[in-house]
C-alpha cells in the first residue's frame, strides 16, 4: 500500500470511530446512562517502562501498554502489537472493539490490547526474546489466566507468546505453573495452543461469508472477491474461500497491488509470498495494478484485511462490490461507512467478521485450562456454531431495528453487556 | 522570572547529582524513568443516586530498594510529570533515610470539597477495589497525601483486606500506614516530622562543637511540624526568637515559649495579637539574625528575592519544596548552609516505615522506643549525607541526592538485568 492507504495522519483517530458508532447504538436501544457511562470509558491504562539490555552490552528503555477496557463478562483477553506507531488511543480502540467481539459471539471474556512501541525488525532475536520477557514482567499481575490473557498481533507470533508465558509462569509457585498456562493464547501447538488457530481468523471470515450467501441466496460459486493484505488474515480467507468455487481477483499489500481477472490461486500466491519476504510483489501469474485503482475492481466481495482507515470518504465511492467483509479491525471510518449504507453494500462488520480468532483463542484457553487437546473437527464444528450464531443474532437486531448491520452488531454487544450490568450491579 | 517547578527542580538536582558520582548511562536511565503508570476510571453511586465516573490514577517511581510506598492525593486536576516528581521524591527520601522501600504517588482526580463523607468513602473504596493487586504490603503502600488523612487510610486498610480470604486478612494490615492509632498507626505519628528536623539541627550543631543553648531560631508555620521542632528545641536549652504565620510576624530576642502560643492559637486562631513578643513585618522577619531558620509553612519561601535578605547561619526544610533551586549559589556565596526536603522533611517516611514493620511483626513499640529509633536513624543519615558533603566538596543539598543515588546505584550494580 502506498502511503494514500496507510493514511498516517487521520483526520478522526480509530478511538473516535469506536465512540461514534457506541453511541449511536447506544442512542437506539436507549442504554441507561449508567452503563453508558461506564462502558464508555475504559476500566485500566497501564504503562511501563522497563530496561533491557542489548546485545552490544547497552541498557535501552522501552514503553509498553496495557489497557483493560472491560470485564463485566469475563476475564479481559486481547491482543500485543510491537509496532512503533503502538500509541495510548490506538490501543483503547482495539480493547474496546474486544470487548464488543465477545459479547457479539457471546463467549465468556472481556476486552484487552496492548503493546510495545518499537519496530520489532531492527532488533535480534535475542533482543526480542529479553524485551518480551521483561515486558511481561513489568505487566506482573496485570496479566494472568483468569485475569487478562494476551495473544498475538501485528508482529507478535506463537514464538513470542511461548516466551510470555514461560516468563509469567517462572513468577508462580512450581507446583502451580501448569495450571497457569492459560495465561496467553495463540502458543505454538507443542506448548498449549490449539490447532486451527493459526488459520481461525480466516475461517471465521469464510463462515460469515456463508452465511451472508445463505441469507441472500447468493451463489458463491463462480463468485469473485478481492482481498487488502496477505498476511495470516488475508491469506487464509483467500484459500478457504476457494473451495466454495469463488474467484480471487486481486490483492494488494504492502508492496503493491496485483490484478488477474482469470483468477488468482491463494495457495500458489502464498508459496510465492513465503519465498519473497513475504511480500506479492513480482508475483508472475497476475498483472500489477495501480494502487490507486485496486478498490475500483469490480467484484462480489471486498475483504480488507490490513490496517485501518481503509474504507473513506475518498475511496468508498470507488467501491464496486455487494458485500465488504471486515477482516481487519476497523477499515472503515464513519464517513466510508455512510457512502456504503448509500451504496447498498452489504457489511460483515469487523467485530462480528474477524472474531474467529478471539473464539480459538478461547478454546485454546479452555483445552488448557482442562487439560485437554480438540482436533481441528472439534475446532471448525465450535468455530462455526459459535460465529453462526453471532452472524444470527446481528442479522435479527438489524431486522428489528431497521438498521444497517455495524449499528446491529453493537446493538447486541450492548444488550448482552446491560443485561450483566443489570444483574450483577454496580458495586459497591 | 518564574519560579521553576518541582520536576524542573529535581532534575536539576538529579543530573548534579548524576555527574558527581559518575553514575553509568545504564544507571542513569533506569533511574530517570518510573517503572509503571496505571490510569483507570471508575464509577462511584452519589448520594443523590446518580452515578460519575471518576478517574483514578497510580505511578510506581522504582523498587529496586524495597516496595514502593508513595502519598495517596486527592487533587482536582494534574500535571503528569508533577506526579512523577511526587513519586521520585518518595524515592530519594527513602534511599538518603536507609529506608528499605522504593517511591511512587496515587491521585484521585477530584475536589474532595464537592463531595460528602459518605462519597468520599465510596470513592476511596472503589479506587482502592480497582487498583487491586497493583497495590500490596511487600509491593506498593499506601500512605496520607494532599487532602487525605488517617481516616482515608482506614477506608483503604478495610477494602483492602475485604479482597482476601478471613483468616489471611490480618496477614495484611501493613498495606497502609498513617492510619488512626486505634487501627495499627504507631504511636509519636504527630511528633515524627518535628523530631527529625530537631535531630537534624541538633546534630548539626554539635556537629560544629557548640550545644542547643548556643543556638537561637526563627520559625515559619506554626502547623504540627513548626510547633515540635520549637517544643523540642526549647525543651533542649535553645531560644525561640521569632516565628511568622499566615497571618503576621513577631519576634521577641529575649526567647519565646511554644506552649504558650499554641495555647494563644486555640483561642485566637492564629499568632495575631500575641501579646509576649513585637509584631514585625515579613521583610525584618526574614533579615533577623539567628542561627536557624526553619521553613514549615510553604513552597518556595527562600526565592531570588528573599535569599539576599538571610542572616542566618543554617536554614532547613521543613516541607517540600519550600526552598527555590535557583537559591543553591547565593546561599552558598553567602555562607548559609542549607539542609534539603529530602533529608529534613522525612519524618513522615520514618515513621510510616516504622508502622509498617510495627503491623509485619504484630508489635506495638512505645513511645521511648519510637523515639529512640527515629534519633537513631536521623543522626546516622546526617553522618552519611556529611561523609558525603565532604568527600565531594559540595553542598548539603547536592550530597543528599549523592547519598540517594549511590544507594540506589550500588543495588543496581549488584543485581544484573532481568532476564
Amino acid at each position: 500500500m502506498n502511503d494514500d492507504f496507510i493514511n498516517k495522519k487521520k483526520e478522526t483517530t480509530v478511538y473516535d470511530t469506536v465512540i461514534h458508532q457506541f453511541n449511536k447504538a447506544a442512542d437506539m436501544i436507549n442504554l441507561e446512562p449508567n452503563i453508558r457511562k461506564i462502558l464508555a470509558r475504559t476500566t485500566n491504562e497501564i504503562v511501563v517502562h522497563f530496561p533491557v539490555k542489548m546485545d552490544d552490552g547497552e541498557v535501552e528503555m522501552f514503553t509498553g501498554y496495557r489497557v483493560q477496557h472491560n470485564n463485566a463478562l469475563g476475564p479481559y483477553k486481547g491482543g500485543l502489537r510491537f509496532h512503533p506507531l503502538v500509541e495510548i488511543d490506538e490501543v483503547r480502540a482495539l480493547a474496546t472493539w474486544m470487548t464488543w467481539k465477545s459479547a457479539i459471539s457471546s463467549i465468556p471474556l472481556g476486552g484487552a490490547k496492548g503493546g510495545i512501541q518499537f519496530d520489532p525488525h531492527k532488533y535480534s532475536m535475542d533482543e526480542l526474546e529479553r524485551i518480551t520477557r521483561r515486558f511481561t514482567y513489568a505487566l506482573g499481575n496485570n496479566i494472568g489466566p483468569e485475569y487478562d490473557i494476551p495473544a498475538p498481533d501485528v508482529n507478535t507470533n506463537s514464538q513470542i507468546m511461548a516466551w510470555m508465558m514461560d516468563t509469567y509462569l517462572s513468577t508462580i509457585q512450581p507446583h502451580e505453573r501448569n495450571r497457569c498456562i492459560h495465561v496467553v493464547t495463540g502458543k505454538p501447538i507443542e506448548s498449549g495452543g490449539s490447532i486451527g488457530r493459526d488459520k481461525a481468523t480466516g475461517q471465521g471470515i469464510v463462515y460469515t461469508i456463508k452465511q451472508w450467501a445463505a441469507l441472500k441466496k447468493f451463489n458463491l460459486k463462480n463468485a469473485t472477491y478481492f482481498v487488502q493484505g496477505f498476511g495470516n488474515v488475508g491469506s487464509w480467507a483467500s484459500i478457504l474461500l476457494k473451495p466454495s468455487g469463488a474467484k480471487l481477483l486481486g490483492v494488494q499489500d504492502v508492496s503493491g497491488s496485483i490484478y488477474n481477472e482469470k483468477g488468482i490461486d491463494a495457495n500458489d500466491l502464498l508459496e510465492y509470498v513465503k519465498n519473497n519476504k513475504g511480500m506479492i510483489k513480482g508475483y508472475s501469474k497476475a498483472a500489477p495494478m495501480n494502487n490507486q485503482e485496486f478498490l475500483s475492481i469490480k467484484a462480489d466481495i471486498f475483504i480488507p484485511s490490513a490496517l485501518e482507515n481503509q474504507i473513506t470518504k475518498k475511496t468508498a465511492p470507488n467501491l464496486k462490490v455487494k458485500l465488504v467483509a471486515e477482516g481487519a479491525n476497523g477499515p472503515t471510518d464513519i464517513e466510508g461507512d455512510h457512502i456504503l449504507q448509500e451504496k447498498n453494500i452489504d457489511l460483515i462488520p469487523d467485530i462480528l467478521c474477524n472474531a474467529g480468532g478471539v473464539i480459538v483463542s478461547y478454546f485454546e484457553w479452555l483445552q488448557n485450562k482442562r487439560s485437554e487437546f480438540w482436533d481441528l473437527k472439534e475446532v471448525d464444528s465450535k468455530l462455526q456454531h459459535i460465529i453462526t450464531n453471532g452472524f444470527t443474532r446481528v442479522a435479527t437486531a438489524a431486522k428489528k431495528h431497521k438498521t444497517d448491520w455495524r449499528t446491529a452488531a453493537y446493538i447486541v454487544a450492548l444488550d448482552h453487556l446491560k443485561t450483566v450490568y443489570k444483574e450483577r450491579g454496580i458495586f459497591p | 522570572m518564574k519560579e521553576t517547578t518541582l520536576p524542573d527542580r529535581m532534575n536539576t538536582y538529579f543530573n548534579q547529582a548524576a555527574r558527581l558520582l559518575q553514575l553509568t548511562p545504564k544507571a542513569k536511565n533506569i533511574i530517570k524513568k518510573n517503572d509503571n503508570e496505571i490510569t483507570f476510571h471508575f464509577p462511584a453511586i452519589m448520594d443523590n443516586g446518580d452515578l460519575i465516573m471518576i478517574t483514578g490514577y497510580k505511578i510506581q517511581h522504582n523498587n529496586i530498594l524495597g516496595p514502593y510506598k508513595g502519598s495517596l492525593h486527592y487533587l482536582p486536576l494534574s500535571d503528569k510529570r508533577i506526579m512523577q516528581a511526587l513519586a521520585m521524591l518518595k524515592t530519594w527520601k527513602a534511599a538518603v533515610m536507609d529506608i528499605p522501600m522504593g517511591g511512587s504517588a496515587g491521585v484521585v482526580f477530584i475536589d474532595p470539597s464537592l463531595f460528602s463523607f459518605a462519597e468520599l468513602e465510596r470513592i476511596t473504596r472503589r479506587y482502592i477495589f480497582d487498583l487491586g493487586l497493583n497495590i500490596g504490603p511487600e509491593y506498593d503502600i499506601v500512605e496520607p497525601g494532599i487532602n487525605t488523612n488517617s481516616q482515608i487510610m482506614a477506608w483503604v486498610h478495610d477494602t483492602y483486606l475485604l479482597s482476601f480470604p478471613p483468616h489471611e486478612r490480618n496477614l495484611y494490615t501493613h498495606i497502609a500506614t498513617g492510619k488512626p492509632v486505634a487501627l495499627g498507626g504507631s504511636l509519636g505519628s504527630d511528633k515524627a516530622p518535628g523530631q527529625t528536623i530537631y535531630t537534624i539541627i541538633k546534630e548539626w550543631q554539635h556537629d560544629r562543637g557548640k550545644d542547643l543553648s548556643k543556638l537561637t531560631f526563627m520559625m515559619q508555620g506554626f502547623g504540627n511540624t513548626g510547633y515540635w521542632v520549637s517544643s523540642l528545641l526549647c525543651k533542649n536549652g535553645a531560644k525561640f526568637i521569632g516565628l511568622e504565620d499566615k497571618h503576621c510576624s513577631i519576634f521577641n530576642p529575649s526567647g519565646m515559649d511554644p506552649e504558650d502560643i499554641i495555647s494563644y492559637i486555640q483561642t485566637h486562631r492564629s499568632i495575631k495579637g500575641y501579646p509576649r513578643a513585637q509584631k514585625i513585618d515579613h521583610e525584618s522577619f526574614i533579615s533577623k539574625k539567628a542561627t536557624v531558620l526553619i521553613l514549615a509553612a510553604a513552597e518556595n519561601q527562600i526565592n531570588k528575592k528573599t535569599v539576599s535578605l538571610l542572616n542566618t547561619d543554617l536554614i532547613i526544610d521543613g516541607i517540600d519544596n519550600s526552598t527555590d533551586g535557583k537559591c543553591s549559589t547565593l546561599l552558598h556565596e553567602k555562607g548559609i548552609e542549607h539542609i534539603p526536603d529530602i533529608f529534613s522533611n522525612t519524618g513522615l517516611e520514618i515513621i510510616g516505615y516504622f508502622e509498617w514493620l510495627q503491623q509485619k511483626r504484630s508489635e506495638k513499640w512505645k513511645l521511648s522506643q519510637v523515639n529512640e529509633k527515629i534519633s537513631r536513624r536521623v543522626i546516622s543519615a546526617f553522618h552519611r549525607v556529611k561523609q558525603k558533603k565532604e568527600q565531594f566538596n559540595t553542598d548539603w543539598k547536592t550530597a543528599a541526592y549523592v547519598t540517594a543515588l549511590s544507594r540506589i546505584d550500588r543495588a543496581l550494580s549488584a543485581l544484573p538485568l532481568y532476564p
